[in-house]
């Protein structure tokens, strides 16, 4: 098996389309990290003016925490799209190219070739955040030094103390992992219905777009079924920066991100087990 | 009519009186913070904001006459726009504001003689209301109108240092707006705006407490200016 899951992260080595994610990762952060760099100032005098008209704020408010969080605010919710343009090519790449045919004359059950694909998809999603984590954070820190967090949310604002937010960050990152393996078995579910690779990539991010605009528009009828969406429960790694934690959201959120995964992989299994290769 | 020069004698002879008496108090009460060249001292902050969550945070205070103030924390913390000791500082110049008695009041379990102080001349302040223990010549209550920062309210409670005037413990009650960003520029998108029917603005308290007090030891004034 490990052999196998060697063979998948190779594939993906070797395909260019892998580093565009790491590499537009780079280029992101450190264009926010620039741009927060030149004009952090003014953009936080901006956030709080209002305070600043009765209270004196003394401290660092521009730091390395809060550079982190901006970044992973702006980018988590982006990295999908990353994410499935690596895994929806895992089966049916090699189905377009015809080499789906020979691998599954090796002494390998297609439950096991599945999985390995599926453990190399979660390896490149974990090097991804990985990076994004060791940019934002460690950059963030290197270019800003420590300081308090501020969360800026719309009608409150949280304050976490400095030695309060590593382990936060080192979770938020796990979650958003998490999230995003979710995003890679939807898409590997897809890559085992279609012989071409375009289609599951796209697919994956119609169906993303489209829930991520069910969840952000307040309509009372999109309620009922906002919790079903796991869009609805990627970002919930933003809740781990309140002060006190909703323990209870944040176990039910990772929940239903499980039951997703074990979802999407279910049925991978399934139609992948019984699927008729006839290229 | 007939009394008319009576009654107006009487006023401006009351008025007078009440006046050159909370001169005396007011005298009385900064000849105890005269004494104080420097200060330093431990503090422990916590702060009840409406819409903000901020820890408590524990820090040191510097201070210097007659105007030089600092707290040093390792972390953000929200102070009042004033120094902690901006009520005694005023008191400095006598010839700055004109100040006279109320009736006396209960404040902090103490029966209070209460000054109004209004200063001469455009200045931030616009009038101070201090409630002074007449026995111990210390301030129990304040409360500093000003122009751009609206009310605040400052309760003391004294301990080892009051000899100097100094409070052990102080609570800002200030007036505040309430904390609100809109979704984008917060990039808090996928939050739910809830209806709550709280007012644009609400009190917020900062309390500081000060401990292990230390009175002019001499502070040097890099103090007041290194990181």
């Amino acid at each position: 098996m490990r052999r196998l899951v060697a063979a998948e992260l190779y594939k993906i080595a070797t395909k260019p389309r892998s580093y565009i994610g790491f590499a537009a990762i780079s280029g992101i952060v450190l264009l926010i990290e620039f741009a927060l760099w030149l004009q952090g100032k003014t953009y936080l005098q901006f956030m709080l003016q209002s305070l600043e008209q009765s209270f004196q704020v003394q401290g660092e408010l521009l730091n390395g925490n809060l550079v982190c969080f901006i970044i992973l605010q702006m980018l988590i919710v982006q990295m999908p799209l990353l994410v499935a343009l690596v895994s929806g090519d895992l089966v049916s790449g090699e189905a377009a190219s015809g080499t789906i045919r020979l691998l599954l004359t090796r002494p390998w059950s297609r439950s096991q070739i599945l999985s390995a694909k599926f453990i190399a998809a979660s390896v490149y999603v974990f090097l991804l955040i990985a990076w994004l984590g060791l940019l934002a954070l460690g950059g963030g820190l290197l270019l800003f030094g420590e300081g308090d967090l501020v969360v800026l949310k719309t009608n409150e604002l949280v304050i976490l103390r400095a030695h309060d937010t590593l382990w936060r960050f080192c979770s938020a990152l796990g979650l958003a992992f998490l999230s995003l393996t979710v995003v890679s078995s939807f898409s590997l579910m897809l890559s085992c219905f279609t012989d071409n690779s375009i289609g599951p990539i796209i697919a994956s991010m119609t169906v993303i777009v489209l829930f991520t605009i069910i969840g952000t528009m307040e309509v009372p009828l999109f309620d009922l079924i906002k919790p079903w969406l796991f869009t609805t429960h990627m970002v919930v790694w933003r809740n781990l920066f309140d002060n006190p934690l909703d323990i209870s959201l944040l176990l039910k959120s990772g929940g239903i991100l499980l039951a997703h995964i074990f979802l999407f992989l279910g049925i991978a299994f399934v139609h992948f087990n019984k699927k008729d290769i006839l290229n | 009519m007939k009394n008319f020069p009576l009654w107006l004698l009487l006023i401006v002879t009351q008025t007078v009186a009440a006046s050159s008496d909370a001169g005396s108090l007011l005298r009385e009460v900064y000849g105890k913070f005269k004494k104080l060249n420097d200060f330093s001292s431990e503090v422990y902050m916590e702060f009840k904001l409406p819409s903000i969550r901020i820890e408590a945070l524990k820090g040191k205070v510097f201070y210097k006459s007659p105007d030089k103030f600092r707290i040093r924390a390792s972390g953000i913390v929200f102070l009042p726009k004033q120094n902690p000791f901006y009520t005694l500082q005023l008191l400095q110049d006598p010839s700055a504001f004109n100040a006279f008695n109320e009736a006396d009041e209960i404040k902090e379990g103490v029966r209070c003689q209460v000054v109004n102080i209004i200063p001469i001349g455009e200045q931030e302040l616009i009038m101070a209301k201090l409630w002074i223990d007449p026995e111990k010549k210390l301030i129990m209550h304040s409360r500093l109108t000003t122009r751009s920062n609206g009310t605040i309210s400052i309760s003391h409670k004294y301990g080892s240092l009051s000899g100097f005037g100094l409070p052990d413990q102080m609570s800002f009650s200030i007036d505040m707006a309430r904390f609100k960003v809109p979704k984008a520029i917060a990039a808090d998108l996928n939050s739910k705006t809830e209806k709550t029917n709280l007012p644009a603005r609400g009190e917020g308290t900062i309390l500081m407490k000060f401990s292990e007090g230390k009175v002019n030891q001499k502070l040097a004034d890099s103090v007041f200016t290194e990181k």
